[in-house]
């Protein structure tokens, strides 16, 4: 059994013109001790994905209409809030992208740090200071017991994360949420802190969800990615397969727009043409169909299913997209297609 | 706080009758901030020294993280901060001395693209307003000139001339985009200063609007200032590049020598904590990661900027601060241990 296995989750949000549907049928799962990347670009659902399985989407913004969240055999949505709050901190974890935002300003991190341990794991006053210090001397923060009286604007950003780690781990959980967390910070920071995250998590046995729109990222994080698109995944696939040998003409189109520090200058980038729908006015059929080369009258009458690749193993690698499935009406695409176009294109 | 001017490590960079569009000479920025406690504002020193030559015809990219003082560096070429030190010669005419009415003449030729093109435009004016706006200012066109010049201009930047009437919220986050490149463009400059104009777009975006400022500066033969922080950008698109540190610029090269063979410890730290989107470099990769955080630059490290963070450091590091020195052709580092001959990252077998 998976450690958190989504099933078919829909998420809505309320609009202007009504409500919009962001996440749109995703399904996924993590196992124990893995780390598995949901990546895609802006609006495409992966932090409204992070933020339904973690039921902190409520109305009147949004809710989720849909689908399953199970976590270690149990549904989170249809949990109670007492269950649901023990779930939380011990069980599942979340980061999140600014520690400024979700450190409170007015409390010293000694404080913060403390307050979960006694709530979620019962301790002394004594017991859960001892600990917090312990926590940041396992993040690396330097001259940890003096640290403890600091507030959060007192930290610089790097810092700020790596206290948003510790109490993450604080309860120790079987799972964290990493959403876009090294995005506020500069590169030389985000190398440590995806080097400390890596570390804590393989000697811990965490398993980790490692949401960012950073292919390079994801390339020496995960084990296995979901690409994201319009609020569906589209792509699934262990991380070197995806890179070697993606599938998806959307997942073509985002390495062919990132840009490779270890490539010599020459050649235009393959940008994708156009930008992906509003959520408000998604197209028929294939949601990435009116920006693929490759689409065909079948991409705009119907929507194509998640599914194997050809010669694939259930589950392993899975993709949306009908001119890469074995049916009748579908699969005139292949990767030749796909060096095709940038044959063509660097011509 | 003043550094001798390399003269002769310039010379390695230009051939001696090819002058520089731009020379930037030994030039600092000060900011006034509040300090705890004291009625006197502290003075931050946010650029402390910089010495750069752009070449006519060139992509010059200035790279660096947060705070380095690469933005408020592209401010001061172009005059929209005061300096308070230095010179700035654009094409022979030094511009911090330069009278306000000629300044603005002057402004005609050296243009800005910024990182946010919505907090840049003006949301009560239509497209063809905004684009047409420089022209007011810079030129004795009649409205139907302007006009015409507006939308040639959305013409060269792709975009399509039934956005003339509307407003900027109708636009996608590239389209603005290509609105600043258009209103940076319409006057017909010789020379931009880019400030992160990717950085807040998404990768399938960002890739569009990188090969739109390419083909610009091919077709044009633009000078364009690039800063960015994405050195994957920058090394796909620039010509020559400058490392910026803490209000100094710590090397300075040509592309392919710079990312081959960095010299000074923070490029080699800064290109080795960048990720590569492929798992088998990624795994095969050993990272240089740097030990704590950017210093505060109210009260910057004495002599080398960079020794709090360096592997490198010894005492002379603290004492004399190193200036940019060339040690082979088209490169210069100001570090007092560089790397002469670092083992060359090794290129990957380009599977594009």
């Amino acid at each position: 059994m998976p450690l958190l296995e989504v099933q078919d989750l829909r998420t809505e949000f309320r609009a202007a013109q009504g409500s919009v549907t962001a996440v749109d049928g995703v399904s996924f799962s993590v196992d124990a001790g893995e780390m598995v990347a949901l990546v895609g670009e802006s609006g495409c659902g992966k932090s409204a994905t992070a933020q339904s399985i973690m039921g902190l989407i409520v109305p009147p913004v949004g809710q989720v209409t849909g689908g399953k969240v199970l976590f270690e055999g149990r549904d989170l949505l249809t949990m109670k809030a007492g269950e649901l709050r023990a779930v939380r901190g011990k069980g599942i974890a979340m980061i999140f992208q600014d520690p400024m935002t979700s450190l409170n300003p007015v409390l010293t991190i000694g404080k913060q740090l403390t307050e979960s341990l006694r709530l979620h794991l019962g301790l002394s006053g004594r017991a859960a200071r001892a600990r917090a210090v312990e926590l940041l001397e396992m993040v690396r923060i330097p001259a940890p017991e003096t640290r403890l009286s600091s507030y959060p604007h007192q930290l610089s950003g790097g810092m700020r994360q790596r206290v948003m780690i510790a109490m993450a781990l604080s309860c120790e959980p079987r799972l964290i949420l990493a959403d876009e967390i090294t995005t506020a910070l500069d590169v030389t920071i985000q190398a440590q802190i995806l080097d400390l995250l890596r570390d804590l998590a393989a000697e811990t046995g965490t398993a980790v969800l490692f949401i960012t729109h950073d292919l390079g990222v994801v390339a020496g994080m995960a084990e296995r990615v979901n690409v994201m698109y319009a609020g569906q995944i589209v792509e699934r696939a262990d991380t070197v397969e995806l890179f070697h040998r993606p599938q998806m003409p959307y997942t073509w189109g985002l390495l062919g727009s990132v840009p490779r520090l270890d490539q010599v200058r020459g050649g235009k980038l393959r940008p994708i043409a156009g930008q992906p729908p509003e959520l408000s006015a998604m197209p028929p059929g294939c949601r990435f169909g009116p920006r693929c080369t490759h689409a065909r009258d079948v991409c705009v009458e119907s929507s194509p299913a998640l599914t194997p690749v050809r010669g694939g193993v259930d589950d392993v690698q899975l993709t949306r997209c009908w001119g890469m499935q074995d049916v009748p009406e579908g699969g005139w695409l292949s990767l030749k297609d796909r060096y095709a176009d940038q044959l063509n294109q660097e011509k | 706080m003043s550094q001798p001017t390399p003269a002769a490590g310039n010379a390695a960079v230009a051939p001696p009758e090819v002058r520089p569009l731009l020379q930037v000479r030994d030039l600092a920025v000060d900011f006034k901030v509040p300090t705890k406690g004291s009625l006197r504002a502290a003075s931050l020193r946010a650029v402390a020294g910089v010495n750069l030559d752009a070449m006519r015809g060139e992509i010059l990219g200035v790279v660096g993280e947060s705070g380095c003082g690469k933005s408020t560096t592209g401010r001061a070429i172009l005059q929209l901060l005061k300096p308070s030190q230095g010179t700035v010669t654009f094409d022979g005419v030094e511009l911090t001395t330069l009278p306000r009415g000629r300044m603005r003449a002057m402004r005609r030729r050296m243009q800005m693209i910024f990182q946010d093109p919505y907090a840049s435009l003006n949301p009560r004016m239509t497209i063809g307003e905004l684009i047409e706006e420089p022209l007011l200012v810079h030129s004795g066109a009649t409205a139907r000139e302007r006009r015409a010049r507006a939308l040639e201009t959305m013409d060269l930047v792709g975009l399509n001339a039934r956005w003339h009437e509307r407003y900027p919220h109708e636009l996608s986050g590239g389209q603005r985009q290509r609105v600043g490149i258009a209103r940076a463009l319409v006057s017909n400059p010789d020379f931009i200063v880019a400030d992160e104009p990717v950085s807040a777009l998404d990768v399938s975006i960002q890739a569009q609007i990188v090969n739109l400022l390419e083909s610009l500066q091919e077709d044009l033969g633009l000078t364009i200032l690039f800063i960015a922080h994405d050195l994957a950008v920058v090394r796909h698109l620039c010509d020559r590049i400058a490392v910026m540190y803490l209000g100094t610029v710590v090397e300075i090269g040509d592309c392919e020598t710079l990312y081959n063979q960095p010299q000074h410890p923070y490029t080699q730290a800064l290109l080795s904590a960048v990720p590569i989107p492929d798992p088998l470099v990624e795994t095969e990769r050993r990272r240089r990661i740097l030990v704590g955080d950017v210093p505060s630059p109210l009260s910057p490290p004495s002599g080398c900027r960079f020794r709090t963070r360096c592997w490198k450091a010894q005492e002379i590091c603290a004492t004399e601060t190193p200036t940019l020195t060339s040690r082979n052709s088209g490169h210069q580092a100001a570090c007092h241990f560089p790397e002469t001959s670092a083992p060359a990252p090794q290129p990957t077998p380009a599977d594009r």
